[in-house]
C-alpha cells in the first residue's frame, strides 16, 4: 500500500447522486416556513431586555384594567401582553440569545419536531390559554350530563413561539368506529388531508366541537374550567386564524384515537407542511 | 453580493436567505447524506439552513463564504443525529457492514485506486475507532476539500488544532495499517483539501 492516509480516507466517500428537486424544494421549505414565521412577529423597536419585557406587560395589562373589568378586556389584555412579550422575546433571541435545539411537541408515541422559534409551555400559558385549554369528556357511556374532567396534562402536549403562535396536540379517547357515522371528533366542512399515510381533516376554529359533550368527544374549557363561551371565531378576541388537524389514527382491536393538532399563528401551508414533514409516530 | 453581505441584509429582508440555500444545498446536503444516508442526511440539511436563518446574527461579516459556518452548523446537526444511535455512525461503516453484492457499485468506483478492497476494509474500521472530533476534522478536510482555516472555522477551533488532529488521524492509521505518510501542507489559501 503506498497511497497517503489521506488519499485512502477519499476513497471511502460516499458517492451521492443529486438530490431530487422534489426533495430540494420540500426542503427549501423550511426555511421559507421559518421566513414566514418571522414576518409575522410584530415589529418592536428598540432593544429588548427581560425587565423591559416585564414592564410593557404589566403597562399592557394596566391599561386594560383601568379601562374596565370586562372578561373580553382581560382576553384582549392577555393577549396583547403576549404579542409584546414575544415580539420582546424574538428580539432578544435574534439579538444574540442561546440557540436552543428544536423542541418536540410529544404524546403518547407522537413526535412533533418544532422549530427553534417554538418552546414547549404549559396549555394554560398565556400565548396558548384561549386554543389550548381543553378537557375530554369522560366516555361515560351516555350523552348528558356531560362532566368535564379537570384539564389532564397528560392528554396535552402545547408549545409557543417568539412570535406569538401556538400549537397544541391532543389524544382523544379511543372509540369503535361505527360504518357509516363520521368520527365523533369531526367537525363539519373539514376538508381532507393525509398525514404520514393516515387520513387526516383540517378546519378551522381553535379546536373541534365545543360543549356538545357526546361521550369521548373533546372538549374546550375556557381557562376558568368552564365550558364555553369561548371567543367565538371571527370576534375580536377569537384566536386569530385558528386551524385544527385531526388525525385518524387506528388503535388495537378496531378502535380508533384522533390525534388534534391546533395551532394560531401559522398560515394554513406553513402548519400542514410542518405536521406533514415533522409529525412521527 | 457575497454571502456576508446576503446575511446582513436579510436581518432586514429575511426572504434574502433564499439565496444562501440555493448557493450551498448542494455541498450541504452532500455532506449529510455521506454521513447520514439519503433521507435523514436531506432532512437534516434541511434543518441546517433553517438553523442557520434563525440565527443567521451569528455568522460573523468579516467571513464572506458562508460555507465553513454552515459546515459547522451540519456537523453539529450530524453530530446531533448520530448521538441518538449510539455510534460514529460513519457513513463509511457501510464497508463494514454491507454485503458483498452492496459493494459492487463502490467497489467499481475505487477499484483503481487501491491495492486491496481489505485495505479500505481496514481504514474504515480504524477511522471508526477514532476520537469524534478527529474524525469530524478529517472528513470536512479529506470529503468536502475545506482548507485547514475552513475546517477550523466551522469547527471554531484554532487552525493548529486542526493540524494536529488530522497528524493525529494519519499516524494512527500508518502504525496501524502500514499506510504511508507523506509530509504535505496545506496552502494558507486553499479552498479544496487536495495535496
Amino acid at each position: 500500500m503506498t497511497n497517503d492516509v489521506i488519499d485512502h480516507i477519499r476513497l471511502l466517500a460516499p458517492v451521492v447522486e443529486a438530490t431530487s428537486d422534489i426533495e430540494r424544494a420540500r426542503q427549501r421549505r423550511k426555511l421559507t416556513d421559518a421566513i414566514s414565521a418571522e414576518s409575522i412577529a410584530p415589529a418592536v423597536v428598540g432593544a429588548s431586555s427581560p425587565r423591559r419585557e416585564r414592564r410593557l406587560t404589566r403597562a399592557s395589562v394596566a391599561v386594560s384594567i383601568r379601562n374596565g373589568h370586562s372578561r373580553r378586556g382581560r382576553y384582549l389584555a392577555i393577549a396583547a401582553a403576549a404579542i409584546v412579550a414575544a415580539a420582546a422575546a424574538s428580539l432578544s433571541l435574534s439579538l444574540g440569545g442561546g440557540a436552543s435545539a428544536s423542541p418536540i411537541l410529544k404524546l403518547d408515541s407522537y413526535s412533533l419536531r418544532l422549530s427553534t422559534q417554538f418552546h414547549l409551555t404549559a396549555a394554560t400559558s398565556t400565548n396558548c390559554g384561549l386554543v389550548a385549554v381543553v378537557g375530554i369528556s369522560a366516555p361515560t357511556g351516555d350523552s348528558s350530563p356531560i362532566h368535564i374532567p379537570a384539564v389532564d396534562q397528560s392528554n396535552i402536549a402545547t408549545a409557543a413561539s417568539v412570535s406569538g403562535a401556538c400549537i397544541s396536540m391532543v389524544l382523544s379517547p379511543t372509540y369503535v368506529p361505527t360504518p357509516g357515522i363520521a368520527d365523533p371528533n369531526l367537525k363539519p366542512n373539514s376538508t381532507p388531508e393525509t398525514i404520514d399515510g393516515l387520513q387526516a381533516w383540517l378546519s378551522s376554529g381553535p379546536a373541534l366541537k365545543t360543549g356538545t359533550g357526546n361521550p369521548g368527544r373533546i372538549i374546550i374549557v375556557g381557562n376558568n374550567g368552564q365550558t364555553p363561551p369561548l371567543p367565538s371565531p371571527g370576534s375580536s378576541s377569537a384566536a386569530p386564524n385558528a386551524l385544527s388537524l385531526l388525525i385518524e389514527v387506528p388503535g388495537t382491536g378496531g378502535t380508533m384515537q384522533d390525534l388534534v393538532i391546533s395551532e394560531t399563528g401559522l398560515t394554513q401551508s406553513t402548519f400542514v407542511s410542518l405536521v406533514s414533514a415533522n409529525l412521527t409516530h | 453580493m457575497n454571502d456576508a453581505e446576503l446575511i446582513e441584509r436579510s436581518g432586514h429582508e429575511p426572504e434574502l436567505f433564499g439565496a444562501i440555500f440555493d448557493r450551498h444545498f448542494d455541498v450541504i446536503v452532500r455532506f449529510c447524506v455521506r454521513r447520514l444516508g439519503r433521507a435523514r442526511g436531506e432532512d437534516v440539511a434541511g434543518d441546517v439552513f433553517r438553523w442557520a436563518f434563525e440565527n443567521r446574527l451569528r455568522f460573523l461579516p468579516s467571513h464572506d463564504d458562508a460555507r465553513p459556518w454552515l459546515f459547522g452548523i451540519a456537523n453539529n446537526l450530524v453530530r446531533e443525529a448520530l448521538r441518538s444511535v449510539g455510534r460514529q455512525g460513519l457513513a463509511y461503516d457501510r464497508w463494514l457492514r454491507q454485503e458483498e453484492d452492496d459493494k459492487e457499485e463502490l467497489d467499481t468506483h475505487v477499484a483503481a485506486s487501491i491495492d486491496a478492497e481489505h485495505d479500505l476494509f481496514a481504514v474504515a474500521a480504524a477511522l471508526e475507532l477514532q476520537p469524534t472530533e478527529d474524525v469530524e476534522t478529517v472528513l470536512l478536510f479529506a470529503w468536502e476539500g475545506l482548507s485547514y482555516a475552513q475546517v477550523a472555522e466551522a469547527l471554531s477551533i484554532p487552525v493548529g488544532t486542526v493540524r494536529s488532529r488530522i497528524s493525529r488521524v494519519r499516524q494512527h492509521l500508518h502504525d496501524h495499517l502500514g499506510l504511508s505518510l507523506i509530509t504535505f501542507d496545506c496552502p494558507k489559501s486553499s479552498q479544496g483539501g487536495s495535496v
